[in-house]
């Protein structure tokens, strides 16, 4: 049991990084970005190619990270230039870069085995391959987190979430709102690839379905995390993400415990999150603590 | 080089080449002084709004020009021109970001025209920057600087979008019935301090107002437009003198027996009320 509750916590503070993601172009652009299933798996793509052709562990997934901002720089560029609407923007985006991950593992899945992942040179270091993710999966979510509160505090910051909440006011203001945009795009689609990245050196290998059903588990923390805490400021609703992605995996994972056959967990993940939308709208008392 | 605003031979046909083609503007000249307050008045579909949406570069023009200080800002994109024209809307949630802060609307505010960069968006010096301007409102708002916009009453809202768009002190700025959705003690607050922020930095200022009564108390000149021109323009001793009586009049006598719309005529009902 406690080996279940260690793995769902490291589980979900590498995913929660995907989530807070998913969180700048949902909450803080207001836009329904689908972008997310195609750059998770570009960043899983790239770090598994980098390494496996002999790149150190940090800058295969440095790049990893970049290679997912430009993933969004490429829908920002069709939603804000091309006018494209957000929900068809995520779709190209997705669809597209299923090729572009193709060619960059070169076939359908990667593994890295006698590899020196970031988990296991941690590994090395603290012990533990489980320990080695809880470490890493810290550190990195510390790193986002901070990243994060200080970015949108700072005078783009703060034109971008200007921009996202009221474009009229945005750009009576003088805002630059297409570029606002597009910053959103990288940054969220950026956190994304880096989680991506960051989950195929924890599982070993990077796969070209890796990317299913990543948005469905974004939304999900997002979600479960606003339930549970309501929406507050930055440093809460960021804490609340990673809370709510920790007992997200939980549940995943004490389901498959149950004997749940894994091949329906997309479809339990689904099922899942319809019920945590609709349940506020059920019960009066949640009414108001989210938007959906 | 400081020559205000110039419209010159403004065109806006909306569903051009369709059934319900309207001809919004039709040939319109309008020369405003630095430094002029204007109010505007007509009926619903008089082309009010979309006079101020065009000068705010929110509808395009399709013919016509219009300078701002001797530059042709006639196809700059809306937030470019934002830099010199500042905007207040009817509705109060418009003209800020209810999601943020009271200091960081203002912080946005104070940044208009100029590049954001990478530092902190709201500084120690911006904060006692905001807390003197906000006192001096004396509404208490400098003490809820750190409070959500999303917390503040429709009035509240309007008087910051206030503070925020005479806050760089641009060439122009657009009021589009910006007291319209509040309720009357609200209203007379906005529209005193509209009046007291516009004299004290002369600000060149543009009002669209439903009421008459406002239209004559507020400003230096009027101006009425009707089917997308401009049919009465007064200034000076005429306007001083002008009663919401001799206003309509004169608007019946320009537009013919044309229909008044009701809320102008409210207004004015109410105006005769206390007069």
């Amino acid at each position: 049991m406690l080996d279940i509750v260690s793995s769902s916590l490291s589980q979900g503070l590498l995913w929660s990084i995907m989530a807070i993601g998913v969180y700048v172009t949902f909450r803080l652009l207001h836009i329904a970005d689908l972008s997310a299933e195609g750059t998770f798996p570009l960043g899983g793509a790239v770090a598994a190619s980098l390494l496996s052709a002999g790149w150190p562990a940090l800058a295969a997934t440095l790049i990893a990270w970049i290679a997912g901002m430009l993933g969004g720089l490429v829908g920002g560029f069709l939603h804000t230039k091309m006018k494209i609407p957000g929900l068809f923007t995520g779709i190209l985006v997705l669809t597209g870069l299923y090729s572009v991950n193709l060619h960059i593992l070169g076939r359908p899945n990667v593994t890295l085995i006698d590899i020196d992942t970031v988990m296991r040179s941690v590994g090395r270091l603290v012990g533990g391959r489980l320990i080695a993710s809880m470490v890493v999966g810290g550190v990195a979510v510390v790193i986002v987190t901070a990243l994060f509160v200080w970015f949108f505090q700072t005078e783009v910051g703060l034109a971008l979430r200007a921009t996202g909440n009221n474009e009229t006011m945005a750009e009576a203001n003088a805002i630059p709102v297409d570029r606002m945009k597009m910053l959103g795009y990288m940054i969220g689609n950026g956190f994304i690839a880096l989680s991506g990245a960051l989950i195929a050196q924890n599982n070993g290998y990077a796969d070209i379905g890796m990317g299913i059903g990543t948005i469905v588990i974004g939304l999900a923390s997002i979600i479960v995390g606003e339930v549970l805490f309501g929406q507050r400021g930055f440093v809460i609703s960021l804490l609340s993400i990673v809370v709510g992605s920790i007992v997200y995996r939980l549940v995943i994972d004490l389901v498959l415990l149950l004997g749940v056959d894994p091949q329906d967990i997309k479809l339990f993940s689904a099922i899942v999150l319809a019920i945590i939308l609709w349940l506020p709208h059920r019960f009066g008392s949640l009414k108001g603590r989210i938007r959906t | 080089m400081n020559i205000g605003l110039a419209i010159s031979g403004l065109k806006k046909t909306f569903e051009q080449g369709y059934a319900l083609e309207k001809r919004v503007l039709d040939n319109v000249d309008l020369t405003l002084r630095p430094g002029e307050f204007i109010s505007i008045i007509g009926s619903n579909g008089a082309g009010k709004t979309t006079l101020i949406n065009c000068i705010a570069g929110v509808v395009s023009v399709d013919e016509g020009t219009i300078h701002l200080d001797g530059e042709d800002i006639t196809r700059r994109k809306t937030e470019v021109r934002a830099k010199d024209v500042a905007r207040v809307f009817q509705d109060p949630k418009l003209g800020t970001a209810g999601h943020l802060t009271i200091e960081e609307n203002l912080a946005i505010a104070a940044r208009r025209g100029r590049k954001n960069l990478l530092r902190n968006g709201v500084s120690e010096e911006d904060r006692a920057w905001f807390t003197e301007r906000l006192a001096s409102l004396g509404l208490g708002l400098e003490s809820r600087l750190q409070a959500k916009v999303d917390t503040l009453s429709g009035g509240q809202r309007q008087i910051l979008t206030l503070v925020m768009a005479t806050m760089r002190q641009p060439k122009l700025l657009l009021l589009d019935e910006h007291t319209a959705a509040l309720d009357p003690k609200a209203s007379q607050l906005v529209m005193d301090l509209t009046e007291k922020m516009v004299k004290e930095t002369h600000q060149t200022t543009m009002m669209i107002t439903h009421n008459m009564d406002n239209a004559i108390r507020y400003g230096d000149r009027l101006i009425m437009l009707h089917d997308g021109g401009i049919v009465i323009d007064v200034s000076g001793e005429a306007k001083r003198k002008l009663t919401v009586n001799q206003l309509v009049d004169r608007f019946r006598h320009v537009a013919g027996d044309a229909v008044i719309s009701d809320r102008t005529l409210l207004a004015g009902e109410v105006a005769f009320a206390k007069n």
